[in-house]
């Protein structure tokens, strides 16, 4: 069981209602500092290694609901080719380091992740030409300038990864952090907390990408309480596509997608669903937004308790 | 206005082309290319007051220039340009020509360390000593090196052609999958995985284009070839 499981929303205390209070916001910024223009999801969630072959016939729907709710797809941009232009949604591409830079993907994104993991390799570190990581600054702005100076580029590091790696993506203006959690949820409120700490000694509400595989509404909303700006959903969108793949029928040895029906999109369902559910935790522990909802994260155990570094349910809050 | 700080004047010179002069001092790398793309496709530009302090110099520039660089250039300086003729009187920091996409930067002094990385096209030759790593996962460009090159040469290689004119240190190669690396003189150490060939046909017509764009004169018999172990070329 994962400790997530053993921490639970407390609801809002009853207090007189704000006579101007303001509708919640669930949105997630991404730089780029000192740009004017930056990219606003109008929602934490992000769509991250799904792609056609996953989703079969399912695909242009999918980036047609994303770019409806103003959602950001990772992708590459070739996967795009054969969906409309109007249904194209803000597009993250993810740069590897140790390899060349991938200009026509890095030039058509909206958001880019440089990666630190070798893509050969699948080994994490910093890119090997900057020798030493006084030099990620450097490195980073030439990028910034490869790219264009509008676009956010953030630096993706792995879960666990020490404080002087935080600080250094830090000090070279990243625009934005991507955590890669994979399973490895422990470790990620360990993470979450540290860089909460750096967050809250300076000035400076750095982004959080929290990639995740999780299929859990429940997870997902906690992992943004414990600190990530926005999260990945592909495992919680991911039965849709096995369901894709077992509609699929046969006629002589040629694989055919099964009719579309009118009714109701499962897709939209799914996103409506996973929002309504943040909607409503954002409304019944009264956060302003994202950054609020931690203050109602209790842990039900000791164990949970000195994971995500959160009091017990019962205790009063810090 | 900083740009005040922009010294732009023409001077004809005796070849067919206008040269421009640029003094780039003061100047935000914003700044300085947005000047160059203000010009005429295929100027002549000739750069002054660049310092190795700039690092990411003309990073990302795609345009049709031949430039002179007067002084030394910094870290990660022409890293994915394209199209733009480059001659750098003066040494290179780390890392020029990181991911270079076409057209060629001269070196007229040194290099440090990663020089050439990752780069997918065009041509890159030093004629000082170039550091370690030089064409560390090279991807299809040509590098060339005059004088002697550091340890780990053609590191992670893939693809691309490496010509070392005055051999270099240890583990050459190191970790490389495609691509051909040409040395003339001592070779501190092969890498296991990489082994040495006979100069085929087909090499030596791409040797003696390489030396002969490089203005080296020597044949290439002088010079062994090394490959991934499988790798025909």
């Amino acid at each position: 069981m994962s400790f997530l499981d053993e921490l639970v929303f407390v609801p809002a205390k009853m207090n007189p209602l704000s006579p101007s209070a303001r509708p919640s916001s669930a949105s997630v910024v991404f730089g780029p500092r000192g740009g004017v223009r930056p990219v606003q999801a109008q929602a934490p969630w992000i769509v991250g290694q799904t792609l056609p072959p996953q989703t079969g016939s399912q695909w242009v729907d999918l980036c047609t609901r994303l770019s409806q709710r103003g959602l950001v797809l990772d992708c590459p941009a070739d996967a795009l080719e054969k969906v409309p232009v109007s249904s194209i949604p803000r597009r993250l591409f993810q740069q590897r380091v140790n390899s060349a830079l991938d200009m026509p993907n890095l030039q058509s994104a909206d958001i880019v992740e440089v990666t630190c993991q070798s893509a050969s390799r699948a080994v994490w570190g910093w890119p090997p030409e900057i020798e030493s990581s006084s030099n990620l600054s450097n490195w980073l702005s030439a990028i910034r300038r490869v790219v264009g100076s509008q676009t956010p580029i953030g630096l993706g590091l792995n879960v666990g990864c020490d404080d002087q790696a935080i600080q250094s993506a830090c000090d070279a203006e990243a625009d934005f952090l991507a955590i890669h959690a994979g399973t490895s949820i422990e470790l990620l409120a360990d993470t979450l907390g540290r860089i909460r700490a750096l967050r809250n000694q300076s000035t400076n509400n750095l982004t959080i990408i929290v990639r995740t595989s999780s299929k859990s509404i429940e997870h997902l909303l906690k992992i943004l309480a414990l600190g990530a700006s926005a999260v990945t959903i592909d495992g919680y969108l991911s039965d849709l596509w096995q369901a894709t793949g077992s509609s699929m029928s046969s006629f002589l040895g040629t694989r055919l997608p099964t009719t579309t029906t009118a009714g109701p999109c499962p897709i939209a369902e799914r996103m409506d669903s996973i929002q309504q559910k943040l909607s409503e935790l954002l409304a019944s522990t009264a956060s302003n937004n994202l950054n609020d909802l931690g203050q109602s994260l209790r842990a039900l155990t000791p164990r949970a308790s000195q994971i995500a570094a959160l009091p017990m349910l019962g205790a009063s809050s810090t | 206005m900083r740009l005040n700080s922009l010294i732009l004047s023409a001077m004809t010179e005796e070849t067919e082309k206008t040269e421009l002069a640029l003094n780039v001092f003061g100047l935000s790398m914003d700044q300085l290319q947005g000047q160059l793309t203000s010009l005429e496709p295929d100027s002549k530009v000739r750069i002054t007051g660049a310092s190795e302090a700039m690092s990411g110099l003309l990073a990302g520039l795609d345009l049709s220039l031949e430039l002179a660089i007067q002084g030394n250039v910094g870290q990660f300086a022409f890293m994915a340009s394209r199209r733009t003729v480059i001659d750098v009187f003066g040494n290179a920091g780390g890392s020029c020509g990181h991911s270079l996409q076409s057209g060629s930067i001269l070196v007229r002094g040194e290099s440090g360390n990663y020089l050439a990385a990752y780069a997918l096209g065009g041509y890159i030759a030093v004629h000082g000593r170039a550091g370690d790593y030089a064409a560390y996962g090279l991807s299809g460009a040509d590098i060339l090196v005059r004088s002697r090159c550091g340890d780990g040469a053609g590191a992670q290689m893939r693809s691309g052609t490496l010509v070392l004119g005055n051999g270099c240190g240890e583990q050459l190669g190191q970790g490389m999958t495609g691509g051909t690396i040409y040395v003339r003189g001592e070779v501190g150490s092969v890498a296991e995985g990489v082994q040495a060939g006979r100069l085929k046909d087909s090499d030596t017509i791409r040797l003696s284009l390489m030396l002969v764009r490089a203005g080296i004169k020597t044949t290439f018999e002088k010079f062994q070839v090394f490959r991934a172990r499988g790798d025909r070329g």
